[in-house]
């Protein structure tokens, strides 16, 4: 008889076991290095790296699991790069994170299916990979450096298939209160920045680069959307990549401002949400901007930007 | 025994064909790419300009259509005659390919793209087939089982001679139809009855639970319905439809859009293959009408989920149980044909292509090429070793985020993310249509802490190591250090 066998992602229990474990594991050493009581932490670490090395056994679809959600900083960093406590402590926060968004991951596997990352399904030789002439699109963006905590990007500004006004709106919003923007040239039809594929691309690795290198507090990842009525969609991972006071003081300056918007469930966010928000840290919202809204309606949401990013990208303000 | 018609002759008989295709937005590359809507908007455009002969195009197709999927494009036909169903398909694919030329978008008329479809998304060809006497206003309840179960015992000749999707994910898949292996609304039909059931008691499966609705504005009590499936579920390879089967959704439809849609074809590649296929759908549905004449019973088959199974798998060089022996795919194929040949003579329909002997499309133009310079980094990548430690055969340009480049001696020893990039040839029968791929090239970037650096083949890998054997390193360092 014909097997009909596909491949199947080991949906059993004891991956999440030690994920959980390992999430305590890495919490635990966390706190070890914040209170400098490293005198016992090898015992730890020896369970952190049994419980890495038991993972590895659990089947041939682990490896590409873990590299979907681990930063590729992380993996691609020499061990040198250790040695300096502030960049340990860096790796490992990140590290929790990622484990945190397997957990949610595992838990909500037909969110991440609505953005094409299937769980149980995927090859590694083909997450990540670029389309013939990725020498040509090298850099493929423009940086803006500024000073507040903030980053602006606008990952779809580059036509065809562009989101209309992301581009300019990142550029203005970035010079009019020194903020850090980061806007892609290459068209979503090429290779979409936004999604898993993506995070290959030079403007990825230059987000991940600020993020490390700058204190950023916010990133604010410009679109734009085809609907009348709502003029701004806010996308914010069911509340996984923002804590609740920078989108309540963002709710507050779009009514004061009189801007109809929505916290969306369509738009909740792509892969540049997904990926780079770091709860407490970073944080990271999407806006989703009307194409309906044009002229002075698009100043008034360029205004209430402007007030956002210099309330909460203040770094003296402590209350946002 | 059938009171409408005494004889049976096509004469007597009105056939309709609908056809729903779908396709794949690609770019210039070969990609795919989320650009269906783009492809919609500009032929709304058009259409409000008038600047596409709307009622030559209204006559013959329903509609196109975006689908789930942002790259998956749908056109679909109006039920037309057998002549008239070829003009439609022609027409409507040439006039998207020509509105997603203007975007620069291509336009792929396969099932699996052979590098993204991971296994998603999938595309197929859905056949609607309705024969019914001229006297009558849609397919009666006898037609659709008979059509229903002759078409569906045919399931493993047709899928050998269609099955068209071996590559996903950038490699074989062991499959000659992927599609049927993933697809998840493709599930094996069963054997038509009619069966008197309630009127206003509805099954209805939702989310794998089977459960009940009840309409209380039906005047009736009972009711004949052709059953497919208890569950009423129209998601399968082969499924009566219209308001004479238990089907949820097409309860309140007219008897007229009484057909059998057929949906396990995958895509054929190009019009031609498409209409040979239509053609051999329809001669099976003849067939199944004279049996209906000749009051011949249709029979449920032995071993046809097996014979089913085996054709997903081997295709065309599949074996079939019969009667307890093993008889070549090929064979039962002709033995088809040969009879399906005598109902389309009666149309004075000859088939075009190399399915007329047996010889499905892969066959005829052989399986895609796909073109991996270094084996041992592919298989590293296969295995979850991703992040490699390579030793350059030669001096090659480091390329930082920044673009900016710098040199690297030969023998330096880069270490990253090891991806590749690949490349297609492939073959458009009809203009800006990518009917199949011919050729994948698939050459290595590395990605390290500095930037990009392409791989050749004489490089050597010093190491490999999966994501969470970084880990292991990065913590035993970690441990050595503190």
């Amino acid at each position: 008889m014909v097997r009909m066998q596909r491949d199947v992602f080991p949906s059993n229990w004891m991956l999440m076991i030690h994920i959980l474990r390992l999430y305590k594991d890495i919490n635990h050493f966390l706190q070890m290095l914040e209170t400098g009581s490293i005198q016992d932490v090898k015992p730890l670490l020896d369970n952190i790296i049994g419980r890495l090395k038991i993972l590895n056994t659990l089947g041939g679809k682990i490896p590409w699991f873990f590299l979907t959600f681990l930063p590729l900083d992380i993996l691609i960093a020499s061990n040198e790069r250790l040695d300096d406590r502030r960049f340990l402590r860096k790796y490992l926060l990140a590290l929790r994170n990622s484990i945190e968004k397997i957990i949610v991951g595992r838990i909500g596997s037909k969110l991440l299916r609505r953005k094409g990352i299937h769980t149980n399904l995927r090859r590694l030789t083909t997450i990540f990979y670029v389309p013939q002439g990725f020498r040509e699109i090298i850099p493929g963006y423009t940086y803006i450096p500024g000073r507040r905590p903030i980053l602006l990007t606008a990952s779809h500004a580059a036509s065809p298939g562009s989101d209309i006004n992301t581009g300019f709106l990142a550029r203005r919003l970035a010079i009019r209160t020194r903020s850090y923007a980061l806007i892609s040239h290459v068209p979503r039809l090429f290779i979409d920045s936004n999604r898993l594929v993506g995070r290959l691309l030079p403007f990825r690795r230059k987000l991940d680069e600020i993020l490390s290198s700058r204190r950023i507090r916010l990133i604010l990842d410009l679109h734009s959307m085809e609907r009348d009525g709502v003029w701004v969609e806010i996308g914010v991972w069911f509340g996984l990549s923002a804590t609740k006071k920078f989108v309540m003081r963002l709710i507050d300056i779009l009514d004061r401002h009189d801007i109809p918007y929505e916290i969306s469930y369509r738009f909740f966010g792509g892969d540049i949400i997904f990926y780079h928000a770091n709860r407490p840290r970073i944080n990271a919202i999407q806006l989703e901007i009307s194409n309906a809204v044009r002229r002075k309606y698009l100043r008034r949401i360029n205004n209430a930007l402007t007030e956002y990013i210099n309330i909460v990208g203040d770094i003296h303000r402590r209350n946002i | 025994m059938i009171s409408i018609v005494e004889t049976f002759s096509v004469d007597n008989l009105t056939i309709r064909i609908g056809i729903e295709n779908e396709l794949f937005t690609l770019n210039e590359k070969g990609f795919i790419i989320p650009a269906s809507k783009i492809v919609v908007k500009e032929i709304i455009r058009d259409i409000t300009n008038r600047s596409v002969d709307v009622d030559l195009l209204k006559g013959l197709i329903y509609g196109i259509q975006w689908e789930p999927h942002p790259a998956q494009l749908e056109i679909v036909t109006q039920p037309l005659d057998v002549f008239s169903i070829r003009k439609a398909i022609e027409i409507s694919r040439k006039y998207i390919a020509q509105v997603a030329k203007r975007k620069h978008i291509k336009i792929y008329s396969g099932s699996a793209h052979p590098v993204q479809s991971n296994p998603f998304p999938l595309n197929g060809t859905h056949v609607s087939i309705s024969i019914y006497p001229r006297r009558k206003r849609g397919m009666p309840r006898k037609f659709l089982t008979y059509v229903h179960n002759n078409i569906r015992r045919h399931i493993p000749e047709l899928i050998a001679l269609t099955a068209n999707s071996p590559i996903i994910a950038g490699e074989f898949s062991g499959f000659m139809s992927s599609r049927l292996v993933y697809s998840r609304v493709l599930r094996p039909s069963s054997y038509a009855i009619i069966k008197r059931s309630k009127t206003t008691i509805i099954p209805r499966e939702k989310r794998a639970l089977l459960k009940y609705a009840f309409v209380f504005a039906d005047p009736k009590k009972f009711e004949n319905k052709v059953v497919v499936n208890s569950a009423g579920l129209r998601f399968l390879d082969i499924t009566p439809r219209g308001p004479f089967t238990n089907i949820i959704e097409d309860r309140w439809t007219s008897p007229g859009a009484s057909r059998v849609e057929t949906r396990f074809i995958d895509n054929p590649s190009s019009t031609e293959y498409m209409m040979d296929i239509v053609y051999i759908l329809l001669g099976l549905s003849l067939e199944a009408i004279h049996k209906l004449f000749r009051n011949e019973k249709i029979a449920e088959p032995d071993n046809l989920q097996e014979n089913r199974r085996r054709a997903i798998k081997y295709g065309v060089d599949a074996k079939f149980i019969s009667d307890g022996s093993e008889i070549p795919a090929r064979e039962c194929i002709r033995n088809m044909l040969d009879r399906v040949a005598y109902y389309l003579d009666m149309l004075d329909i000859k088939l075009r292509t190399s399915l007329a002997r047996g010889i499905p499309e892969i066959k005829h133009y052989g399986l895609p090429q796909i073109y991996v310079p270094n084996e041992e980094t592919m298989n590293h990548i296969k295995a979850g070793r991703v992040l490699m430690k390579i030793e350059l055969s030669s001096k090659r340009e480091l390329i930082t985020i920044e673009g900016k480049t710098r040199m690297l001696r030969e023998g330096a020893k880069v270490f990253g993310l090891v991806f590749p990039e690949y490349k297609f040839s492939w073959v458009e029968n009809e203009e800006n249509m990518v009917s199949r791929f011919t050729k994948i090239e698939i050459a290595f970037w590395i990605l390290t802490q500095h930037g990009y650096v392409p791989l050749k083949p004489n490089d050597r890998i010093l190491f490999s190591i999966s994501p969470i054997g970084r880990l292991v390193r990065m913590f035993s360092y970690v441990r050595k250090k503190l």
